[in-house]
């Protein structure tokens, strides 16, 4: 190599490095990532101590990782190159057929956490039942896409079967609480139970569910006919997207409008707002189109319902309830619904004062397994 | 702070370019000098007293022990060497092994003497080298004595071999504190070697140390034997293009500031015997032991025995130097016992063979050595140990080691090719192709390094994985 051809390779290295710097200097700061719902680190300011306990290093690092230019973008690289290799999951996604996106949940079932979850279900189930009765009282874990899609999983995939750890929980509750959704949902499986790039289930499924549940609890479900299915978005891109983007085509989400509709009046506990809508449209603009139902995660929310029923129904869940638990609003006056990781009260005391006639536990089986909430359950 | 990292390339390395060639040649020393302290501190604020502590105490001494030398006071000046060699080894064992100490000493007496819990200081364990050499190369005389306090500060603390090495022994750049000239050739050929190495750390090491996480994550007695071996290579690749990844990072941009450093890695994983892979990996440090402590007990001037024991001695050293705990000592010797064994008993006969199956012989023993080296709870190495040759009856291979396997082919490819020279011949023979002097040549380089850059860049921004293996050190 001669001088001038030395040059060259310097003076672009040297652009390549001050061009980027420079870039990143001259950008705006962003303040939240909608794409990873989360807040970003904004530059941190320079003090002694902070310096010397390490933690300005540390935030300083994250600042600039996070403000990075276009960085939803560069995730997308990584993405391309690892299919290119043939990889087919990514941070613990499974690219699966037919374009789905689909979680494995390594480290998830085998913990002791999950051991203890169901120890904590088993108990609550066990208290609370000679209270509320057979077919008043029951619990539904449902399985994830990694066990419902197992046909689409990639070829000698082998991720933790979530039968055996459904079966675990079955044994450990009293008979007559526990609603047997794996199958349910296995029935159907060709149909479109999950959604390509989120984490949850589609609202179809949710009416499976609702309908197997139906009959366990002594209510008369209605039928897929009976109600109105309304599209309300066709470019849902969700958690899953997020976590390793590439190009997806949107997910659309259905919205179960039962025939005969009843005046609904929800209250929010942490913002004393009162709604009559179930649906949060506006989330329907941003990128977590799954907040449609209810606008997300709550802690508390007592919804009245004015369709006659004398029966009040308490749902203990997580986000996988979403989207069934207007399907519960057909049968029951009442339906108030907890989410344990925001809701600090006396749950013993709730059900005291509310005089519920029915109990129903929700929660998706990763979440199942890996919630450090369920000690709530004894409160 | 890390060379892979947005802060380092994106923050760190504009500025000190700037300043350091802005700077007229004199103060060059204290610009890189004030940038390496800078560096240092980043990661470790508080220890960067302790870094400049340790070079001032070794820089006085060395002139002490120039002073005595000079003078003819032989005595004093060994004195002042040993209170050198004293001091810096008390400092590593004190911020390093002191827990581990502590700890053994209750093992063996039952006393509940606490563990200090000391945090280690990075790169200390290169540093305190760095300085012993000096002190005893000064006092051989095989060096001169560096009167410039700024100098000595900048040999010591150069933040391009300061966290991981290469060690660099004072008298092979010596010279080049004062008279080196940055030139472009070496400019251009330190961007040759950082982009190699930022690519071996970011897109080859982090990127299979994910398949041994994976596999060492399965209950070990679950596990066939092929995935116990996938998870082992894994480890072993990793390893290798981490660290030596580092080491060409830290060459690079050695030559980007006009220094030469020393080769630290020469393909290992093609050695043909244990003997030749410690020739080929981590080449300053088994220097380091050769010169410092090997020769100075004899080495195998003294007869066999005592040349056993010297062997043994070093490879002791040398494991427990990799990091305080027992499976590192044991990773010392059993390397210490395969190269007697093959000084002594094996030699002549691994030489008969073909070259593939002393290949095979030594790449062998590595892996199983990098799985001691590896597995802190030696119960887990011998658990790992027994997976890895079927002894949980797990059989050959199950649904999920086929998975592993096609999911992880082409890089492991691309990692067998990347430890032999295969690349960089091909690479020369393509460049002789268009005679060197074409401007496609130059133009391939660009569009290489730019490639690369970007992925890595893009693998950094996405870091879900970015350890440095060697880093407690």
């Amino acid at each position: 190599m001669n001088k001038k051809q030395n040059r060259v390779i310097i003076i672009w290295f040297l652009i390549m490095i001050f061009g980027i710097t420079a870039a990143n200097l001259m950008k705006p700061e962003r303040e939240f990532s909608e794409r990873e719902n989360r807040v970003l680190e904004q530059k941190p300011d320079l003090a002694v101590r902070y310096f010397f306990s390490g933690a300005y290093s540390v935030d300083y690092e994250q600042y600039i990782t996070d403000q990075f230019i276009q960085r939803d973008n560069w995730i997308g690289v990584r993405t391309v190159l690892e299919r290119v290799q043939l990889r087919q999951e990514i941070k613990d996604i499974y690219f699966a057929g037919d374009g789905y996106l689909i979680e494995k949940h390594t480290d998830t079932f085998g913990m002791d956490m999950a051991e203890r979850n169901i120890s904590c279900l088993a108990d609550f189930m066990k208290e609370y039942l000679p209270i509320y009765g057979e077919e008043h009282i029951t619990a539904m874990v449902v399985p994830n896409a990694v066990k419902v899609l197992e046909e689409k999983l990639p070829p000698y995939a082998s991720p933790y079967d979530e039968g055996i750890y459904l079966r675990q929980i079955e044994e450990a509750l009293p008979n007559g609480t526990w609603v047997d959704t794996l199958e349910v949902l296995k029935e159907h499986s060709d149909e479109e139970l999950y959604y390509r790039t989120d984490h949850h289930f589609k609202t179809l499924a949710a009416y499976y569910i609702y309908d197997e549940w139906g009959k366990m609890a002594g209510l008369k479900p209605l039928d897929l006919a009976d109600f109105e299915v309304k599209t309300v978005s066709d470019e849902f891109l969700g958690t899953l997207e997020s976590k390793v983007g590439g190009r997806f085509s949107g997910d659309s989400i259905q919205v179960f409008i039962p025939k005969e509709e009843y005046r609904y009046t929800l209250k929010y506990s942490n913002s004393e707002a009162v709604k009559h809508n179930l649906y949060e449209m506006s989330a329907l603009e941003t990128k977590d189109k799954y907040g449609i139902f209810f606008g997300g995660n709550h802690p508390f929310v007592e919804a009245s319902i004015e369709n006659g029923s004398m029966r009040k129904l308490l749902v203990i869940k997580d986000s996988y309830a979403h989207c069934f638990l207007p399907f519960a609003f057909l049968d029951f006056s009442e339906v108030d619904f907890v989410d344990l990781r925001y809701y600090n009260e006396s749950l013993r005391g709730l059900m005291e004062k509310k005089e519920y006639t029915d109990v129903l536990f929700l929660y998706n089986a990763a979440g199942f397994a890996k919630d450090v909430n369920l000690g709530k359950l004894r409160n | 702070m890390v060379f892979s990292s947005l802060l380092f390339l994106f923050r760190f390395l504009p500025l000190v370019f700037i300043l350091y060639y802005a700077a007229p040649r004199r103060i060059r020393n204290i610009i890189l000098f004030l940038f390496s302290l800078f560096f240092y501190a980043w990661g470790e604020p508080k220890y960067v007293f302790l870094m400049l502590f340790s070079i001032t105490m070794d820089f006085t001494i060395g002139r002490l022990i120039d002073h005595y030398r000079n003078n003819g006071e032989i005595k004093r000046a060994k004195a002042c060497l040993i209170v050198s060699v004293i001091a810096n080894v008390s400092i590593l064992i004190f911020f390093k092994y002191a827990d581990f100490i502590i700890g053994a000493v209750n093992a063996v007496t039952g006393w509940g003497i606490p563990l200090p819990g000391i945090p280690l200081p990075i790169g200390i364990s290169f540093f305190t080298f760095q300085t012993m050499s000096y002190s005893i190369d000064v006092y051989r005389g095989n060096t001169k004595v560096q009167k410039n306090w700024i100098n000595y500060g900048t040999y010591v603390s150069m933040f391009p071999q300061l966290i991981a090495g290469p060690i660099v022994q004072y008298k092979t750049i010596a010279k080049q504190m004062q008279e080196r000239r940055e030139n472009t050739d070496d400019f251009s050929a330190g961007i040759h070697r950082f982009m190699i190495g930022l690519g071996k750390k970011v897109l080859l090491a982090n990127n299979i140390g994910m398949l041994w996480d994976t596999v060492a994550a399965i209950p070990m007695q679950e596990v066939p034997v092929v995935t116990a071996w996938l998870g082992a290579l894994a480890f072993t690749f990793q390893i290798y293009f981490d660290f030596s990844g580092y080491s060409d990072m830290a060459i690079g941009l050695g030559k980007m500031f006009g220094f030469h450093f020393l080769e630290n890695f020469n393909y290992p994983y093609i050695s043909k015997s244990i003997t030749e892979f410690w020739r080929r990996w981590h080449i300053s440090l088994s220097s380091w032991f050769r010169e410092y402590v090997y020769i100075p007990l004899g080495g195998n001037r003294k007869g066999a025995w005592k040349q056993v024991r010297n062997i043994l001695i070093v490879w002791l050293l040398t494991g427990i130097w990799h990091g305080a705990n027992w499976n590192y000592l044991l990773w010392g010797v059993y390397y210490g016992f395969f190269l007697v064994l093959e000084k002594f008993v094996l030699g002549k006969y691994i030489k008969k063979l073909p070259a593939v199956l002393q290949r095979i012989y030594t790449f062998l023993i590595v892996i199983v050595g990098w799985i001691l080296f590896k597995c802190e709870d030696i119960a887990f190495s011998g658990v790992f140990l027994r997976a890895m040759f079927g002894g949980y009856g797990q059989g050959f291979l199950n649904r999920e080691t086929v998975y592993l396997l096609y999911n992880n082919i082409f890089l492991l490819i691309i990692l067998v090719l990347g430890s032999t020279s295969i690349p960089k011949n091909l690479a020369n023979r393509a460049i002789a192709c268009f005679k060197e002097k074409s401007w496609t040549v130059t133009l391939f380089k660009c569009v290489f390094y730019t490639g690369v850059f970007v992925i890595s860049v893009a693998y950094l921004v996405d870091a879900s994985y970015n350890p440095f293996l060697y880093f407690k050190f």
